[in-house]
């Protein structure tokens, strides 16, 4: 039989291939943090040609950058990220369309913990291990691209998942912010292995390790 | 039998006799004309689909005089799901209208077929478990219930009809919180399903019989898969219909005992199987069907008609011949003449009275078309018989060899399955080699007993071994690999392990990456498929990401086409984009299509024909092939460059690709197609790509115009009234307008040549005519009957334009004025002619901003997007009808000159106050007023406001 249920439930993951979305019914949770700090992409929204983005080199030493993409049809008011850094990335930078984020923060393994839609639409996702992604010093870690689908008011129900679209994160990054690839390695620290960002920008590596090598301890 | 031999091969020589020449894409690709015939119970009549792309209907064929009728039409959004004999003189039938289910029997009265048979609505909630064919006039039927469980009724049909479900006697031995039951027609027993509390897993039950005990036959904790069984096969055996261990659904055997599928039998890589015919006894499969974009295709395994197959022996095709449907006593039967050359035909064979009937060809355009041979061909590598299949072109070969890997179940069999596909490429002069593979992996599925990553050169060394057996053979220069999903890997690898072999690459909704595979998104990269990865990768050796083509495709420097969909949840986007960012560092022949709003392959008829024009045009252009048009029918060809131009051009893909859409446009409308020489004419007129030019612009489209596209005429009909710089010439515009009326363009054109004829300018007046062509609502009635849709949303809102201006600009007769308010009335329910205003507030509404008064003398701000306009208060009440007024906007230069630029007629249906608004937009810089006359429909004036503008 052919059930028509396009959505399945996040806590009951049976399936580890085929399920593709999950579903956070509609929930009033707790605050998880109150000493998060708000970080901003240093990626301006929407940027459509090439960027200088000084202010990279300037973080401290053991700090990585994050990068994802967010795809939403209704602006994000926050993304809670839990880690040895939390942090709370706002609507500035989650806005309804499709943008590129990169932000700096420190080194470690963190879980994306929640998506705020509104003061009532909450989705809580600390429990679930594939919201976790990993941050390397240094490196550009791009952990997926954000897609968020989110219908309805009273019976909320959000479709999301974190895609891997590693090559297009790459061809954004030669793109609009090519300088980038010549002082950091790009990785892919989302969840699950994945050599191509590796790969693809090996050939950079020699400038990158000698950029950290006189980095200052 | 020697009768009925003779005759079927007189029936079947009829097919493939005679034409040698290339066909299009459009002519094969497309739905079965005849499907899915059935025989009534005595075999008098047989009911079949017809599906002519613009006209879907069912129709009855008498098999004593051969004489077709058509028995139901379906109306565009209305889809046949299935239908049934009840009876000799009953059909059930199903069919969706929207998202309705509808469901109706037919009354056939056999004397009486030409006219429209009797049908009745069947109202109840539910549907058709089991016709009972062995039964008259008592069908099975499950009785929804609302949110309750539905009920299995042995129901006479009058009863159902009736509704009379409390007659009626429900089945005695339910499943408790049964959700939804199937009948297994061959052993009389049922299959019921329950969903848990949480509806997040299914449990299907099996009942031997109405006197046995409900068995659990399995449970699923994913209710997003499909799992539906079809019938108990013995031995604890069930056929089955899943995609738990495949991307379609497929047909399966499931073991009860062992909980698992044991055996896929058939699996069709494009689409879902939805049924199947299995004989028991022999373990065999009878057919199968699946929906081919929309359509029922049934596929038949048994060729088990012996005394049939004589025939076919003493042809020259070794076609099989497959009974599909038969009378209750099974000596009539419906047979169906199907081969890899054979595009098939259903035939009627009375046994008992030795005669048989063609009952129709399942591509009756295609009949008098040739079609390529198959041959099997195998080739043993290291003691491993590996089974290809080869197909030759038959007008003269190109020389090139088009090398396929597939993987197919046992079942599929390429010297019998008319194969579209390799038709279409046979058909050109390319030889198309199939060869069999293994499946690589069964990715994105549940780890099972079947799972392998196989990432050594054994496929690809079996094909090579196929492909250097048929180079020996045949005249072969050039080679390329084609590939999709699974076998997309292989298409890319080939050329990589043996370059020298191979000249280009096709790749379609393809794999280059294995370990994108379990980190494609968060769930696929959860710790636990990520070991389950690892241990399989681990059988082979660390190197296996090494295998992937995306890290070896430095070495591929051929000319390369990748196809995707963005939506494709199983070959994700990703994949191609890897290989895309790979290649296009090295090469400049590599051409990449990600398609917007599509899956794991085309969605339509329209998809494929686009697809394949794409493929042979890419292979023409690569390997230095004769153009399209000079081996095929210009007219054809150029259609075929439409196609790929309308890929690059209708947001069909992730980024449109105009400047090709332009090439395409270009080569199409030089061999003289009508739309795409509208197009170029609209290029020059845009200036878009080539240097503006008007002179050229008319040139094309007047050749679009004299070939009988309607939007170019039109064009010209409006071109020609003096707009965008060329001089008006009013009866040039009439001219053009009359023949984008006679080529079918919607009612605007008709409503342009009403104009004419009102008022009598540029042709003699002719009030009855004028009506004719401005009464929508009597066209609308007429297009019905025939089917058209010329009264469009455009349509209706020039009529509103229109009307106010032959109203108010002409001196118009009372005769005239009378025909006037007599279409106002009748087209917009306009019954108050005389409306008069108590108030009028006079204002401006700045763009994004609320509606401000202004003084009489006041000017206004000339800014783009902001609106001009009144409030007005009327002065009664009307009781019924609408109330309607009328508008002139004129412009007022400084010397004193004017220009009117504007009519509308306004309509509602109340007595609120009147929100009249003008919008400014690209006002002349000239204008220093813009004058604006309010009227009933009577035509006496209620306001008269002249707005002072200022420019800034």
């Amino acid at each position: 039989m052919h059930l028509p249920t396009n959505y399945s439930r996040c806590t009951e993951f049976q399936s580890y291939f085929k399920q593709r979305f999950c579903i956070v019914t509609f929930s009033c949770l707790l605050l998880l943090s109150g000493c998060a700090q708000t970080v901003s992409s240093v990626i301006p929204p929407n940027i459509h040609t090439q960027q200088n983005v000084d202010s990279m080199s300037e973080q401290p030493i053991d700090f990585g950058y994050l990068m994802m993409a967010v795809k939403t049809n209704q602006t994000i008011q926050e993304l809670r990220v839990e880690g040895p850094m939390d942090f709370i990335l706002t609507a500035k930078d989650l806005q309804k369309g499709s943008n590129y984020i990169l932000v700096p923060v420190q080194e470690g393994d963190y879980i994306l913990s929640e998506i705020v839609l509104s003061k009532y639409h909450k989705f809580d996702f600390s429990e679930d291990d594939y919201w976790r992604f990993e941050v390397k010093r240094n490196a550009i870690n791009y952990i997926g691209d954000l897609s968020t689908e989110f219908h309805g008011w009273w019976n909320s129900r959000i479709k999301y998942k974190l895609e891997n679209r590693s090559s297009y994160a790459l061809e954004y990054i030669e793109k609009r912010l090519p300088e980038i690839l010549l002082r950091h390695q790009v990785v892919y620290g989302g969840i699950g292995e994945d050599q191509f960002l590796e790969r693809m920008t090996a050939i950079n590596l020699p400038l990158v390790q000698q950029h950290n090598e006189e980095s200052p301890e | 039998m020697k009768l009925l031999t003779i005759s079927i091969v007189t029936l079947l020589f009829s097919f493939g006799a005679s034409a040698t020449s290339i066909f299009s894409g459009e002519e094969i690709f497309k739905a079965p004309h005849y499907s899915v015939p059935q025989l009534n119970p005595n075999g008098k009549f047989v009911v079949g689909r017809v599906n002519d792309g613009s006209k879907r209907e069912l129709v009855i064929t008498e098999l004593s005089s051969g004489q077709q009728y058509p028995l139901v039409f379906f109306a565009k959004g209305n889809y046949l799901e299935e239908f049934y004999w009840i009876d000799n003189d009953s059909l059930y039938i199903e069919y969706r209208s929207g998202k309705e289910q509808r469901k109706s029997i037919l009354n056939i009265v056999p004397n009486d077929l030409a006219t429209k048979q009797p049908t009745q609505r069947v109202k109840a909630s539910g549907h058709l478990l089991s016709a009972l064919p062995a039964k008259q006039d008592t069908v099975l039927f499950l009785r929804e219930n609302g949110s309750e469980s539905p009920t299995i009724y042995e129901i006479h049909t009058d009863t159902l009809l009736a509704q009379g479900f409390g007659a009626a006697k429900p089945f005695s031995n339910p499943l408790e919180n049964a959700k939804g039951y199937v009948f297994d027609e061959k052993n009389h027993a049922f299959f019921g399903f329950t969903l848990n509390d949480d509806e997040d897993a299914f449990t299907l039950w099996f009942l031997a019989n109405e006197n046995s005990q409900w068995r659990e036959l399995y449970t699923s904790n994913d209710v997003s898969h499909e799992f539906r069984a079809l019938e108990y096969i013995g031995d604890e055996k069930f056929l089955i219909l899943s995609n738990e261990n495949t991307d379609r659904v497929s047909l399966a055997v499931f073991n009860l005992v062992t909980q698992k599928i044991e055996k896929v039998l058939y699996e069709k890589p494009q689409f879902d199987i939805v049924d199947a015919e299995y004989d028991t006894e022999n373990q065999q499969l009878i057919s199968v069907t699946y929906l081919e974009h929309g359509t029922p295709q049934i596929e038949y395994f048994r060729d088990d008609a012996q005394d049939y197959h004589q025939f076919v022996l003493e042809s020259e095709d070794d076609d099989p011949v497959y009974e599909v449907s038969y009378s209750l006593d099974g000596t009539k039967k419906v047979l169906f003449a199907y081969g890899a050359a054979h595009p098939g035909t259903y035939i009627y064979a009375d046994e008992k009275n030795k005669n048989t009937k063609l009952i129709a060809h399942r591509y009756p355009n295609l009949v008098e078309h040739e079609f390529a041979k198959t041959r099997k061909i195998s080739v043993t590598t290291d003691d491993v018989t590996q089974d290809a299949y080869l197909t030759l072109p038959y007008l003269g070969g190109n020389g090139v060899l088009l090398v396929i890997p597939q993987i197919i179940s046992d079942q599929n069999n390429n010297l019998t399955e008319f194969s579209k596909s390799v038709q279409f490429f046979a058909n050109r002069g390319f030889t198309v080699l199939r060869v069999n593979v293994d499946s690589p992996f069964d990715f994105g599925e549940q780890p099972n007993d079947s799972i392998s990553i196989n990432v050594d050169e054994t496929i690809e060394k079996r094909i090579h071994a196929a492909v250097s057996e048929v180079k020996i053979q045949q005249d072969i220069s050039k080679t390329c690999s084609v590939g999709g999903s699974y076998t997309g890997y292989n298409a890319v690898r080939l050329p990589l392990l043996y370059p020298e072999h191979y000249d280009c690459v096709i790749s379609m909704f393809g794999i280059y990456d294995f370990q994108l595979l379990f980190s494609g998104d968060n769930a696929g990269g959860l710790n636990l498929s990520r070991q389950f990865v690892k241990d399989t990768f681990n059988n082979q050796g660390d190197s296996v990401v090494e295998q992937s083509p995306v890290f070896l495709a430095k070495n591929l420097n051929i000319p390369v086409m990748l196809i995707a969909g963005e939506k494709d949840d199983i070959a994700i986007p990703e994949q191609t984009n890897r290989l895309k960012y790979v290649l296009s560092k090295q090469t400049d022949s590599l051409e990449t299509l990600i398609y917007r709003d599509v899956g794991h392959g085309v969605k339509n008829w329209y998809g494929e024909q686009q697809l394949h024009a794409i493929a042979d045009d890419f292979l023409r252009r690569h390997l230095q092939l004769p153009k399209l048009e000079t081996i095929a029918d210009p007219v054809e060809a150029a259609k075929e460059y439409v196609k790929v131009a309308d890929v690059f051009d209708f947001d069909t893909l992730v980024e449109n690709e105009k400047p090709k859409a332009f090439e395409y446009y270009v080569k199409a409308a030089r061999l003289g197609h009508p739309r795409a020489m509208f197009n170029y004419g609209a290029y020059f007129h845009r200036g878009e790509f080539v240097d503006q030019s008007m002179e050229d612009a008319l040139l094309w489209y007047k050749k679009a115009a004299e070939a009988g596209y309607a939007s170019a005429s039109y064009r010209l009909g409006n071109l020609y009234q003096g707009i965008s710089g060329i001089d008006e010439d009013l009866a040039l515009a009439h001219k053009y307008y009359l023949m984008a009326h006679d080529q079918g363009y919607d009612a605007r054109a008709g409503i342009k040549i009403a104009e004419q004829l009102c008022t009598g300018k540029i042709v003699e007046k002719n009030l009855k005519q004028c009506l004719a062509l401005l009464d929508l609502k009597q066209i609308k009635k007429d297009n019905l009957k025939n089917r058209e849709k010329k009264v469009t949303k455009a349509s209706t809102k020039m009529l509103f334009s229109i009307l106010p201006k032959l109203m108010l600009d002409n001196d118009n007769l009372d005769v005239q004025n009378s025909f006037y308010k007599r279409l106002v009335r009748e087209e917009f329910d306009i019954r108050n002619v005389n409306e008069s205003i108590s108030e009028v507030r006079i204002g401006y509404r700045p763009k994004n901003s609320d509606f401000e008064v202004i003084r009489d003398n006041e000017h206004v701000p000339a800014i783009s997007g902001s609106q001009i306009g009144f409030h007005l208060t009327p002065a009664s009440a009307h009781e019924d009808g609408k109330i309607g007024l009328l508008t002139r906007t004129t412009l007022i230069y400084a010397n004193g000159e004017s220009k009117v630029i504007h009519h509308n007629l306004y309509h509602k249906g109340n007595n609120t106050d009147w929100k009249i608004y003008y919008t400014l937009d690209e006002i002349d810089l000239e204008a220093s007023a813009i004058k604006f006359e309010i009227m009933n429909i009577n035509r006496e004036p209620l306001v008269d406001h002249t707005f002072q503008l200022q420019f800034q």
